[in-house]
Order: structure tokens, then C-alpha cells, then sequence
């Protein structure tokens, strides 16, 4: 293995060079969001953005990895994933379980679809391919799964007929060996027809009607030493979105109808202006197939502990490569703490103020006379009073812009202020303190999970930048702990490091970069008013369902180039995780799609990182901010 | 494989004052008939090549294949299409009783919208009849996008060398205005979400799952500017051995090191490359980056023969002269016998974006002469 200065480098599962690193590393919480049955046939689809942990996931159940967890499993770093994985049938406690053949679809695929082949040539050939590699893949993993060695042990290995099949170009029975040439021979046949610089007309091998290595898997064709290999097996395609419109179409049918005994996952990137065709009525029914969208899944308390588990465990690696020059834990290294010595001075100041302005506006309303009382008597440390009185003072606010007033002015009791203070109000309150006195707000690991945006690639380049500079400290041999305002200062850097060179990046990036701006500002408007209308705050912004049909419509599209545009935009700003994209959400009687600020942006805004604050707006609106940027309108400035 | 054997191990080129006399005596020497092939760019350096020839006389046709792209509506190189026009304007006076011009537009998305500008310009030039009436074809590629210019010239490498075969002897020489302060002030933008390898190349090859335990080694051609261009082919390539290469001697002494602090995280703390696997090559000779390639190719193919091969992806992310390089050593590896398995791993853009310079950079004409009379045995 090579030396890893900093673990929190190594972002994807393809850039960790051995298997038992990669189990080291891997975080498994993510099992706790598969179903039960996951494992049990039925198609099931992994969504999430990208970076979202797909790959890792699927490279979990390849057979090389679930081999080495099996030599590993008395070791403490894999235990809890084994008993996970063992919960799921993949493993037993002295066996593999599952066999899988991971097939990711941005290889060769999509290249298939630009030679300007017929329809039915294509689909033919497609899946000649994907069989091709199904079967290569399933062999080799029959062999790795009883300890043999690919390719020397093909010999051993044999194809027999299926009961009421034929294989182009593929007699039976015959050896691995033969198996082997042939699937290199389709493989090298669709090759040389897509990088040919000449007429790719007649060349290239003969196509498959259906996935026929699904009907040689599930009818336990493959032999080895002479005896059926008898396994469950597992076919998973990651990276769906790579390939095109048709090819996608043509698998699922294909996936569909054949109903196999063998599981097959789907991993694609959730795409929100486009995944809807693949639920469209006709091509399948929710009885047919699962679908696990990751994020939805994490929002459910379930994220944190999963990338607190996950940088522990990247950091512990950095301790076991360079020893005492690298910190052995993570969350140490991570000071949360405003109540320090450090900050008494600050916190006084800053009470002073607060406590002072809201006893002279209270002066002269005997109204809240009892709720500032109270406030006076508020125990516990010197930033709990500051956020009771600055809590106190957004409830004054509000009570004061209620447009019916109580007439008798009668004072407001402390049950009712306790009623008030809620939760939301607290952390507005501890925002606009941060804003107004400077301190920071975006330290702590539970807010550096929520930076992460429920995306596992961002948590961890984020964690990995606060880890770079504790381990400089540790080389020289300064205290590894980040203060809050260092780390606050790191995070706001990331920003500029993966957001604001857009333009470079990626398709239409300016427009998106523009239009995120505009949604940032609008949100920094509504949220920083005096009385927090939308406590804690608001992060995102919704558009009816309706209009986003329209978003869809290739006839409207040319129709309105404007709405084209901004369906173009809306487009990479979603598939490259900028917003975040919740469909079908309820409230007031209408269902909107609700876009919601990848929590990287909320820094730059001065934005809270809890989701569920947003506005709804006509699209109309949305196009002119993507067009001109946002104009802050009399209605939102008067909140 | 000795070194004696490379295709381009004797080349031609020659660039400034050079680029004049040669072509001075080239075409004095008997009436030639070109066909200039001129992509039909912003890029105010489209028409300084065949300005240069065309008035260092010579009799004979001179024709030119124009090549338009379109990038699509949203691309932010729509912004200097006053200077595309004032380019077309330009060529057109140029030709004015000298030649004709042939317009050909090239597909650049397929109905699906995805990028096959590629694959349709290598289509464009179906067959070598093409150029029957033509001696010499002079390809610039000043103003041609990578992903355009790196396909034509392996279709014309391919189609004159399948002549060459018949007896035929026709040139191909390419020409470029080089200026590393217009190159470096052209930004791309918009860049594809992920890599790909170009066509032209081995790609689907280099994919095959059946080959997948072959090594892959990938040499990226480094120059300043390309995290995000890096990141997205080394995510795609998936390489087991990187080999950076790096421009020195250079015009700046410091630009391999520049890069290199550039690309430090990247490539040390993520790709963790081992520094020794860094290659040298001359900033401003591409047949000297093609032999730094193929000796670095050649040596890995080699060592690890044993093991069942290896497969190379390499990446052009500097100048158009170095890109050349990377070009030859994948289209000769590709046909040799047996062949090495080479792609050209690439991101597209959807456009370009020019920066102010503030002053008005010196270019200088570079002329490669890639295959005809000067290499017949």
C-alpha cells in the first residue's frame, strides 16, 4: 500500500488501491438504508446525486471485497459491517452468500449509441455486450469466490446449455476457457465497430434478443469441476445515467420482462428534471422494483452518525501511516465549544448590548415586563443568557408586528413565552448573533455533517480540509484542535474552491452560478429579518408541480426559449448537487418541487444548514432571476 | 523496440523564419495544388498560416475545406461570433482569385444531445478521393478544438497512408499559429461532466472488461489551468501508474515547476504519483513529446509483456504543438504490429472564454510535415 498522508484524500472507492483498505475506510451506515429484501429479486434502484456513495456501495458486494471481509471478520474494524452484511444474506458466518458482477455503464455503452446504427442493430448489440461482461464477470467471480485464480483456473469452470437457449457464436457445452475467447471476441467485435475510422457497416458481432447470461445464471449453467455452481446472484450497473435515453429504456424492459431470479441493481444519478420516464405508467410498476434515494433516506437522522463514523475512521488510518504525526481521532481535533474562557469576554460584550436594547424597547411596553423579567433570571452559561435574550428578542419582535394587536395590552405571560421559545427560534437567535458579534457559527462536527448536505464525497472534503491543517499542527508538534473560527474560516473557503470557479466547471455554469446567487440572496433577505419569520431560516425555494411539468415539456421548451434555458440550467445546477431537489412535496393543499441550497452555499449567505425552511415563487420569477438576478421585492424586504 | 524504428523518429518541422523558407522552396520547386483544411474559429490566429503561404507564390490550386462547429446556443464562444465573421471575411479576400472554398459544417451533438463532433468530422472526409486533385493537404489548426483536429488528422493519417500503399505520395503537413500567451489566455468553459476517450483512438478497446486486469497507465501531457480537466480524466481513466509529462525545456524555466505546485494536491496527496514516473519533453517540439510517449510506452509494454500487456491513455491538457505529439505516438501505436492498446482520454467544453492580455502577443508559425514525399523510402 502506498503511504496516505491524508485518508480524507482518498474521495472515491476507485481511488483506494486495496480491498482491505477500502473496508477500513467504508463507512456502513449506508446499509442501514437498503430494505431487507434487498438482496431478494426484484430490480432495485440506488439514487442519489453524485458522490452520494453508490459506488462504494456496489463495490461492497463485489466478490473480491466480501472475500476479504471474510478473512477480516474477526478484526474489530469490520465487525459491525460484517453483522450488517450477514442481516442482509450476503454473508454467513463462514460463507459468501451473494455473488455480484458490477457492470458500470459509462464504459462502451454510451459510445455504442453515437455510431449510427439501426434501432434494433443497437439494442442487439447492447446487450450482446452487457452479456458478454455479465458472463466474464460471473466467472470470474466464481473463481475468486472458492479461492482460484483468474484467469489460470477458467479450465475448471464449464457452460452448459440452458434448457431452452441458444448463445450466438457459443457452442455448449465448453470450458471457461472457451467461454472466455468468446466473450473477448464480442467484446473486441463491438470495439473495433466503434472506434473503426472507416464505415462501421456489417462489422461487429452478432447481436442478443435478450440478457441471455441472466437466463444461463439463473438456470445454474455455469459448472465448476463438473458440479452446478449453485449461487445467488447479484448484477449491479452503476452510473445508469450514462447511457442513453434508448439503451436505458431497452435494459429496463429487458430487466423487466425476463423477471429473473437474479437481482439486478440499478445505480443512477437522481436527476430530477428527467428520472420521471422511467416511473412513467407502462415501463414499471411499483410491485416490479425498489427504489432507494439515498439522500431522502440520510435526512432521516440517519447521516450524521454515519459520516462521524466515517471520518473516524479515515483518521485512525492517517494515525496507523504516520504515527505521531497525524491525530488518532477525529472529533477531538474538532473544538465546538463558545462557552471557553476564550470567548467569556465576547460572550459579555455581546450580552450587554442585547440585554440592554431589549430592556429599552421593552421599557416603554408593560406588556413584556413579565417575559423580560424572566429573561433576568435565566441560569446557566454565559452564551445560554445571551441566546435566551436574544430569542427574547425576536419574540418581542414578532408579537410587535402582529397585525392585530391586543387592544388591552394586557403582559404577555411567561407560559407564553415559553410556548414561543422553541427550538427554531433558538437557532435563528445563535445566527444573528453570529452575524452581528462575530461569532462563528459554522464549527463543530454536527454542523460539519450538515455542510456535507447529506452527499458523502462533500462531508468528506470537508472534513478532509480541517483534517490537512491538524495535521500540519501535528507535524509540528502544535495542538491538533481547530479552533471554531479556524474551522469556520476553512469551511467558508470551500465555497471558492468548489463553487465559484463554476463557470470552468461545467455546462452553463455561469447562468447557474447567477441564478444561485440570486436564490442566496433571497433567502439571506427573508431569513435575516428582525422577527425570523421562517425560523430558523429559509435555504431553499419551491415551484408548483404543474410548472415543473413544464420544465419537461419539449414542446413548451420550444416554445419559450427563456424556460428552455432555465430548464438547462435548473438541469446541471441539480446534477451537479448545487440544489438540492425534493419532488412531490405537500403543503397547503399543493405539491411543489422544492430546490434547496446545497448547504456549502448557506456559509456564504449567512444561512442556517436545517432543511425545511423554503419559499414557494411562480416560475416566472425563478426565470427572471436566472436572467437578470434577484431584485429583492417590497413584500420581502417588509416581512 | 529501438528507438530506429519509430515512425517520426527523422520528422520535419520548422517554425518561423524557417516556416517561410520552407515553404518558399516547397513551392518553387513545381507546381503543387493545395487543399487547406481551416476550422472556422474565433481565434484571431484562424487565417495567419495560409496568409503566410499564400504569399510565398508557388503555382497551383489553393483551395480550402472550411470547418464550421457549432457549440450550440449556450456556448460562451457565441460571444465572439463578430470575430468568427471578421476570420470568414478575412479567408474570403485571401481566396479572392485564387481558390475556391468548400464549406463543410460538422455535427457537432447527435439527436440525443450527446457530443459526436468527433466521430462526424473523421465522416466528413469519407474517402481519399477526396483529395484526388489536390498534392498537398495542409491542415491548420489554429483555430480547430482539440477534439476536432486530433480525429481529422488520424483519418488523414489513415486514408493517405492507405494510399500510400497504392503508390500514392500525397502530403499531409499540419500548421499552427503557436502563442503559449493567446493559448493560455483562451480559457474553456463549460466543461463535460466527465471524460471520455476521444475517437480517432482506441476507446471502446481500452474498456473492454476481458482486458481488465491488464494495468492501465495513463501519461497526461500537463500544462497550467486544468485541475478540473485532470480530476475528470483521471476519475474516467482509473489509472494503476500516472506519468505527468512536463514541458522542459520551456520558454519559462519554471514551468514544470509551476505546474507541478499547481497540480501538488492533486497529484501527490490524491493520485499519490511517484515522482520519478514524471517525463520531460521541449515545450515547442511535439515530435519530441511523441518520442518522450513512445519510449515511456514502449518501455512499460515491454516490462510488463509478461504479465499480458498494459493499456495507456494519454491526455493532451497543453499547447496544440504538444497535443501533436500525443496524437502521433496514439495513431502509430495503434497500428503498430502488435498494436498497443492507446486512447486519448479528453474532456470536452462546451465553449471558450478569452481573457485580456493587455498587450498583443508575438504568434509564431509552426509547420509539421506528418506524411507524403519527405518520408517515402
Amino acid at each position: 500500500m502506498k503511504d496516505v498522508r491524508n485518508p480524507f484524500r482518498l474521495q472515491t472507492a476507485e481511488s483506494i488501491d486495496s480491498d482491505a483498505d477500502f473496508l477500513r475506510l467504508f463507512g456502513y451506515g449506508v446499509l442501514d438504508l437498503l430494505p431487507e429484501d434487498a438482496l431478494t429479486g426484484r430490480p432495485l434502484f440506488i439514487r442519489s446525486a453524485p458522490g452520494g456513495g453508490k459506488t462504494s456501495l456496489l463495490k461492497l458486494f463485489t466478490p473480491s471485497v466480501l472475500q476479504h471481509l471474510m478473512a477480516m471478520k474477526g478484526n474489530d474494524a469490520v465487525k459491525e459491517l460484517f453483522g450488517k452484511l450477514k442481516g442482509l444474506g450476503a454473508v454467513s458466518d463462514h460463507d459468501v452468500n451473494v455473488l455480484s458482477v458490477m457492470l458500470p455503464c459509462a464504459r462502451t455503452f454510451p459510445a455504442l449509441a453515437d455510431v449510427g446504427l439501426k434501432p434494433a442493430r443497437a439494442k442487439r448489440l447492447l446487450l450482446a455486450l452487457i452479456d458478454a461482461r455479465v458472463i466474464l464477470g460471473a466467472l470470474r467471480a466464481i473463481l475468486i469466490a472458492r479461492g482460484l485464480r483468474f484467469p489460470d483456473d477458467l479450465s475448471r469452470l464449464a457452460l452448459v446449455a440452458p434448457p431452452d437457449d441458444h448463445v450466438p457464436s457459443l457452442s455448449f457445452p465448453c470450458d471457461g476457457v472457451a467461454v472466455q475467447r468468446w466473450a473477448e471476441t464480442v467484446e473486441q467485435g463491438v470495439a473495433d465497430l466503434i472506434d473503426t475510422l472507416m464505415s462501421p457497416e456489417g462489422a461487429g458481432p452478432p447481436g442478443h434478443d435478450a440478457l441471455l447470461s441472466l437466463r444461463l445464471l439463473d438456470a445454474n449453467c455455469i459448472q465448476l469441476d463438473g458440479k452446478p455452481f449453485e449461487a445467488r446472484w447479484l448484477i449491479t450497473f452503476d452510473d445508469m445515467q450514462k447511457l442513453a435515453p434508448t439503451q436505458r429504456a431497452a435494459l429496463l424492459e429487458v430487466v423487466v420482462d425476463q423477471r429473473a431470479r437474479s437481482t439486478v441493481w440499478l445505480a443512477e444519478r437522481f436527476e430530477a428534471l428527467s428520472t420521471d420516464e422511467l416511473l412513467a405508467p407502462g415501463a414499471l410498476s411499483g410491485r416490479d422494483h425498489l427504489v432507494i434515494n439515498l439522500e431522502r433516506e440520510w435526512k432521516k437522522g440517519r447521516f450524521e452518525p454515519a459520516v462521524k463514523l466515517i471520518a473516524e475512521r479515515r483518521a485512525r488510518m492517517a494515525a496507523e501511516s504516520a504515527g505521531a504525526n497525524a491525530p488518532d481521532a477525529f472529533a477531538p481535533t474538532i473544538e465546538a465549544d463558545l462557552d471557553a474562557p476564550a470567548w467569556q469576554e465576547k460572550t459579555q460584550t455581546a450580552l450587554d448590548v442585547v440585554r440592554k436594547r431589549v430592556e429599552v424597547l421593552a421599557a416603554s411596553k408593560a406588556q413584556y415586563a413579565d417575559w423580560v423579567k424572566s429573561r433576568a433570571d435565566v441560569e446557566g452559561t454565559l452564551r445560554n443568557q445571551l441566546i435566551k435574550w436574544r430569542t427574547l428578542e425576536i419574540l418581542i419582535a414578532r408579537q410587535q408586528g402582529k397585525k392585530q394587536m391586543n387592544l388591552l395590552l394586557e403582559p404577555l405571560s411567561t407560559d407564553e413565552l415559553d410556548d414561543k421559545d422553541e427550538s427554531d427560534v433558538r437557532a435563528a437567535a445563535e445566527l444573528f448573533l453570529s452575524k452581528e458579534f462575530g461569532f462563528p457559527y459554522y464549527f463543530g462536527l454536527s454542523k460539519l455533517a450538515s455542510l456535507g448536505s447529506f452527499n458523502v464525497e462533500q462531508f468528506i472534503r470537508l472534513a478532509g480540509d480541517l483534517f490537512e491543517e491538524s495535521l500540519a499542527a501535528a507535524v509540528m508538534r502544535r495542538s491538533p484542535r481547530l479552533a471554531p473560527k479556524r474551522q469556520q474560516r476553512i469551511l467558508q473557503g470551500a465555497y471558492d474552491t468548489r463553487v465559484k470557479d463554476l463557470p470552468r466547471r461545467a455546462k452553463n455554469g455561469r447562468d447557474v452560478l447567477r441564478f444561485l446567487d440570486a436564490v442566496g440572496q433571497f433567502c439571506r433577505d427573508v431569513t435575516h429579518q428582525p422577527n425570523a419569520p421562517y425560523s430558523p431560516g429559509v435555504t431553499g425555494v419551491a415551484i408548483l408541480m404543474q410548472e415543473r411539468e413544464t420544465l419537461l415539456d419539449p414542446a413548451h421548451l420550444a416554445k419559450s426559449p427563456p424556460t428552455a434555458a432555465f430548464a438547462s440550467m435548473l438541469g446541471t445546477a441539480i446534477a451537479h448537487n448545487l440544489l438540492h431537489a425534493e419532488v412531490d412535496y405537500k403543503v397547503k393543499g399543493n405539491r411543489y418541487m422544492v430546490l434547496y441550497l446545497n448547504r456549502l452555499l448557506c456559509p456564504k449567505y449567512e444561512l442556517p444548514l436545517q432543511f425545511g425552511g423554503f419559499r414557494e415563487k411562480p416560475l416566472r420569477e425563478f426565470i427572471t432571476w436566472a436572467e437578470k438576478g434577484y431584485r429583492p421585492s417590497k413584500s420581502e424586504t417588509l416581512l | 523496440m529501438s528507438p530506429d524504428s519509430l515512425r517520426w523518429r527523422d520528422y520535419f518541422l520548422r517554425d518561423g523564419e524557417g516556416f517561410d523558407e520552407f515553404w518558399k522552396l516547397f513551392l518553387a520547386e513545381r507546381k503543387r495544388d493545395l487543399l487547406f483544411v481551416i476550422g472556422h474559429g474565433f481565434d484571431a490566429r484562424m487565417c495567419d498560416g495560409i496568409e503566410r503561404v499564400l504569399s510565398l507564390g508557388g503555382e497551383g490550386t489553393r483551395d480550402v475545406a472550411l470547418i464550421a462547429f457549432d457549440e450550440g446556443a449556450e456556448s460562451p464562444s457565441q460571444t465572439y461570433l463578430a470575430q468568427r465573421k471578421a476570420n470568414g471575411e478575412r479567408l474570403e479576400k485571401l481566396l479572392q482569385g485564387r481558390g475556391k472554398i468548400g464549406h463543410r459544417d460538422i455535427k457537432m451533438f447527435s439527436d440525443g444531445n450527446r457530443r459526436v463532433g468527433a466521430r462526424s468530422i473523421a465522416q466528413e472526409f469519407a474517402s481519399s478521393a477526396e483529395f484526388r486533385s489536390y498534392t498537398d493537404v495542409v491542415v491548420d489548426i489554429s483555430a480547430l478544438p482539440r477534439s476536432l483536429y486530433m480525429p481529422l488528422l488520424a483519418k488523414l493519417l489513415a486514408l493517405f497512408d492507405g494510399e500510400a500503399k497504392d503508390g500514392e505520395k500525397r502530403n499531409l503537413h499540419v500548421i499552427v499559429s503557436h502563442s503559449p500567451a493567446i493559448d493560455g489566455a483562451i480559457v474553456e468553459e463549460g466543461l463535460e461532466e466527465s471524460a471520455s476517450y476521444l475517437f480517432g483512438f482506441a476507446a471502446a478497446a481500452l474498456e473492454s472488461e476481458s482486458t481488465s486486469g491488464q494495468p492501465k497507465i495513463w501519461i497526461p501531457v500537463l500544462g497550467k489551468r486544468q485541475p478540473a480537466q485532470l480530476e475528470r480524466i483521471n476519475q474516467f481513466v482509473m489509472p494503476d501508474e500516472i506519468c505527468p509529462l512536463l514541458p522542459s525545456p520551456a520558454q519559462d524555466p519554471r514551468e514544470g515547476d509551476s505546474i507541478m505546485i499547481e497540480y501538488r494536491e492533486l497529484l501527490f496527496d490524491q493520485l499519490r504519483v511517484e515522482p520519478r514516473n514524471i517525463i520531460y519533453a521541449a515545450e515547442s517540439n511535439p515530435f519530441e513529446v511523441y518520442r518522450q510517449l513512445m519510449r515511456s510506452i514502449l518501455h512499460y509494454d515491454r516490462a510488463l509483456k509478461p504479465l499480458g500487456g498494459c493499456k495507456v491513455a494519454l491526455s493532451a491538457m497543453s499547447s496544440k504543438l504538444a497535443s501533436m505529439g500525443v496524437l502521433l505516438a496514439a495513431y502509430e501505436l495503434g497500428r503498430r504490429d502488435p498494436k498497443v492498446t492507446v486512447g486519448v482520454a479528453h474532456v470536452e467544453s462546451q465553449g471558450y472564454r478569452v481573457e485580456s492580455t493587455g498587450t498583443v502577443p508575438s504568434t509564431t508559425l509552426f509547420t509539421m510535415w506528418l506524411s507524403g514525399e519527405c518520408y517515402a523510402a
